[in-house]
């Protein structure tokens, strides 16, 4: 296993979700990091969004190819999807974090984020699958 | 019982019923229970209900306003009624989100950025099971 292949199978699970249509168009950079992250080293990943660009640098922290190696793609594809989750609140996110934004900015972005979960949400629905469950939480059975 | 109070109670069995359903696949945390109640003097006039997250103790509270759903009820369209119902389930993923960001004058900013974690959360379970249904 070398980086080639990991970085082949994150283009591919990228890829597999921007052709869904789930998130905004963007155009993401990867970055290896040498290093564990800093704030906290059992992070796999993290997104770095710049939403007005429509660009993003992804970085990849050693503990994810570490855990690539050993199989576990299922949990790595949730964190990529967990990171690619920021995408879809990084609008909201700004405005409630920026002091001078309006309550009116803020509502319309709670509206259209809400419009965006309604549409997935009805995905869904309409498909009566059975939802898997992530492994980001303890779901009690 | 009278004739207005066993068509409630109808009424609210099954919004009971259908919610359920729909929650039972699409349960995010911390959601954990539900109350349904009918109001009659809330400001919303032409929704036949609301749903409301209550950042409190992690309810969704559920509003049947009348006359709009009973007269629905009556001329027994459900349809309408689910389809409101489905257009509101996205609160019960924002969470306390919006109460913070939209109620609260002073924002704790530690408050609103553990609120976007468990929103993101969230929609990361959605996504992943989106994903698993456009790949079958």
């Amino acid at each position: 296993m070398n980086q080639k292949e990991v970085s082949i199978w994150v283009k591919e699970t990228f890829q597999k979700i921007m052709k869904a249509n789930l998130i905004p168009p963007v155009s993401i950079k990867i970055i290896w990091a040498e290093k564990p992250c800093p704030d906290d080293k059992d992070i796999e990943a993290s997104i770095q969004y710049f939403r007005k660009k429509k660009t993003a640098n992804l970085t990849i922290f050693p503990i994810f190819k570490k855990y690539f190696k050993e199989g576990k793609k299922n949990y790595l594809q949730e964190v990529l999807i967990h990171e690619l989750s920021h995408l879809l609140t990084a609008e909201l996110e700004e405005l409630a974090l920026d002091p001078e934004s309006t309550p009116q900015e803020i509502e319309k972005a709670t509206e259209r984020l809400s419009c965006v979960i309604g549409k997935y949400l009805k995905k869904i629905l309409e498909n009566k699958s059975t939802m898997e469950k992530i492994h980001f939480y303890d779901f009690e059975e | 019982m009278a004739l207005e109070e066993k068509e409630k109670k109808a009424a609210k069995n099954w919004v009971k019923k259908i919610f359920s359903q729909k929650m039972s696949p699409i349960l995010v945390y911390p959601f954990l229970d539900f109350t349904i109640n009918f109001n009659n003097d809330y400001y919303e006039k032409i929704k036949p209900l609301r749903l409301e997250f209550n950042p409190e103790n992690y309810f969704v509270n559920i509003y049947l306003f009348n006359p709009q759903f009973i007269n629905l009820w009556r001329k027994k369209q459900k349809k309408i009624i689910e389809d409101s119902l489905d257009d509101q389930l996205s609160e019960i993923y924002l969470g306390d989100l919006k109460s913070l960001l939209l109620t609260q004058k002073e924002k704790n900013q530690h408050e609103i950025e553990k609120s976007f974690d468990a929103l993101k959360g969230n929609l990361a379970f959605l996504l992943k099971n989106i994903l698993l249904i456009s790949e079958k």
